[in-house]
């Protein structure tokens, strides 16, 4: 009687699950691996770092050091004013991010809807976006100040000409026939645009969105590191008035 | 039985920037409705030229061409056009791709027409798929999702080019006997290019032979064979006499370029 019972419990199916569950064995594994060895990078990094600081091989003054950097934290973060550094560098990277992103997703919207723009701007693109836009930098500051819009003017230019461009190619390799299948069913351009070219850029709209926010957070960081270092003048400076 | 479609003196040249390429030239046929009439031809003929011209992707250079009496532009009869490749969005599951048309063109009576489709999926196994992304079908379901999103746009004539060439061959016979099944229980009238003799032969009522480029008809074969699936007509006795027919009308177009 109980060996009959038994006997559902070695079907095929367990066989299977048996060989799957090594596999995700062998998945997990494998991710873990590479976790730890990013973690090991990472440290061995800021340890190379902070030695060759330490041995004044390389001068803390310019290029600081971990501990440094870690000290500079804590004491921000005693007087509260980290806050309102993060919060200004998370502002100006939303603002930077979310008006790059769209308004070169709407640029590549354009450009794709009226061919003849498109060729008639295309070498105005390429100029734009083999410029170095750091160069702009200057031109920006005197334009709109050093504040809180030159950073963002700033990472708006260095994201928008890429996304259009990204953008703009998605739309422009949609399979062909693909259009004309639309077409046979009387779809009309916006129709195409909604329900097929669109759609099929997504991947494309998603890696754009990721250099983005890398991009986009490089800008503010810059300043916020600049924050950093008028600080830690102004720290060294008076260490100096002090002695 | 009225004639579904007329091809009356029809001429079409592609415009590059090199040169004028004539596709087809004084092409004339007609097919009647309710007729399965099957496009044979060397490769690079014209034969998607024509569907594109009856799909009004295209526009004749001269000539005229006839939907149930009316010229093409001014027709408002539906035509489903198959491709070579199924074409379904990889994003959309099966029953968003299936029933594409409908959000593209609003049908008044699009209740019974989703009725129709699910139908269609549940009798060739797709129903439990209605839910899956497209790359987890097979090759051969795809198609026949592919057939039934046409089928969806309630056309009165379907182009079908070469719709089976991507499929192994023991699938593309079973899809064939299913499109066939499909396309005549549904009445309609369906238009087919295939490179495959035998697959013209095993489908349709008229097959209609094209020279190389520039396509003009070379000759239209009507054919009785006995069977009520594209498999069992295979069986006709006279089945590769008209292969061998038809064979010749082919290939003897192709000595003619070489000489
Ligand atoms: N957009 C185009 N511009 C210029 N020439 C074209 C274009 N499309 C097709 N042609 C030419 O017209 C001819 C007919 O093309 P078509 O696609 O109708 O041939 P086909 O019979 O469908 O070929 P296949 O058997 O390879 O599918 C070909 O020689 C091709 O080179
Ligand atoms: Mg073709």
């Amino acid at each position: 009687m109980k060996k009959t019972t038994n006997k559902p419990k070695f079907s095929p199916v367990a066989k299977y699950s048996k060989a799957h569950e090594r596999y995700l064995k062998r998945l997990r594994n494998d991710k873990i691996f590479v976790i730890l060895f990013q973690i090991l990078i990472l440290v061995l990094g800021i340890g190379l770092w902070e030695l060759l600081a330490y041995t004044k091989v390389i001068d803390a003054f310019f290029v600081s050091s971990p501990s440094r950097i870690f000290n500079m934290f804590v004491s921000l973060v005693e007087n509260g004013s980290i806050f309102k550094h993060i919060g200004i560098t998370l502002l100006e990277t939303i603002i930077g991010f979310v008006v790059a992103t769209l308004g070169g997703t709407f640029f590549a919207i354009i450009l794709w809807w009226n061919k003849r723009l498109r060729r008639i701007l295309e070498p105005y693109i390429v100029v734009l976006n083999s410029l170095p836009k750091i160069a702009l930098g200057p031109i920006i500051i005197l334009w709109v100040g050093s504040g809180m819009g030159a950073i963002i003017v700033m990472c708006v230019l260095i994201c928008i000409v890429l996304t259009t461009i990204t953008m703009l190619n998605a739309f422009n390799s949609c399979d062909a026939d693909k259009i004309q299948l639309m077409k046979s069913m009387h779809a009309n351009k916006f129709q195409i645009f909604w329900k097929l070219i669109l759609p099929s850029a997504t991947d494309e709209f998603i890696s754009v969105l990721k250099i983005n926010v890398g991009m986009s957070c490089n800008q503010p960081a810059l300043s916020l590191r600049r924050k950093f270092q008028v600080l830690s003048l102004q720290k060294v400076r008076s260490c100096l008035v002090n002695t | 039985m009225g004639k579904m479609l007329s091809f009356d003196n029809v001429n079409f040249f592609y415009q590059t920037k090199k040169e004028e390429i004539q596709a087809l030239k004084d092409l004339t046929f007609d097919v009647d409705e309710n007729e399965f009439a099957s496009i044979v031809g060397p490769s690079g003929c014209g034969k998607t030229t024509i569907l594109s011209l009856i799909a009004g992707l295209l526009e004749a250079s001269s000539g005229e061409i006839l939907l149930s009496g009316t010229p093409i532009k001014d027709s408002d009869d539906r035509i489903g056009y198959m491709f070579q490749r199924d074409h379904l969005f990889e994003w959309r599951t099966i029953w968003q791709n299936v029933t594409l048309s409908l959000e593209i063109k609003k049908q008044p009576n699009a209740d019974q027409i989703r009725e129709q489709a699910k139908e269609l999926l549940k009798k060739y196994d797709l129903y439990d798929f209605i839910s899956a992304k497209p790359r987890e079908l097979s090759g051969g379901m795809r198609q026949r999702v592919a057939l039934i999103r046409t089928l969806v746009m309630q056309p009165k004539l379907l182009l079908l080019d070469e719709p089976f060439s991507a499929l192994d061959f023991q699938t593309r016979l079973k899809v064939c006997d299913d499109v066939y099944d499909i396309i005549k229980s549904e009445n309609k009238t369906a238009i087919l290019v295939t490179h495959d003799i035998s697959e013209a032969l095993s489908m349709s009522d008229k097959v209609v032979v094209l020279s190389s480029r520039p396509a003009s008809v070379k000759h239209i074969q009507m054919l009785k064979f006995n069977g009520e699936t594209p498999l069992s007509r295979r069986e006709d006795p006279s089945f590769g006499k008209i292969f061998d027919l038809i064979w010749k009308q082919l290939t003897n177009e192709k000595d003619n370029k070489q000489t």
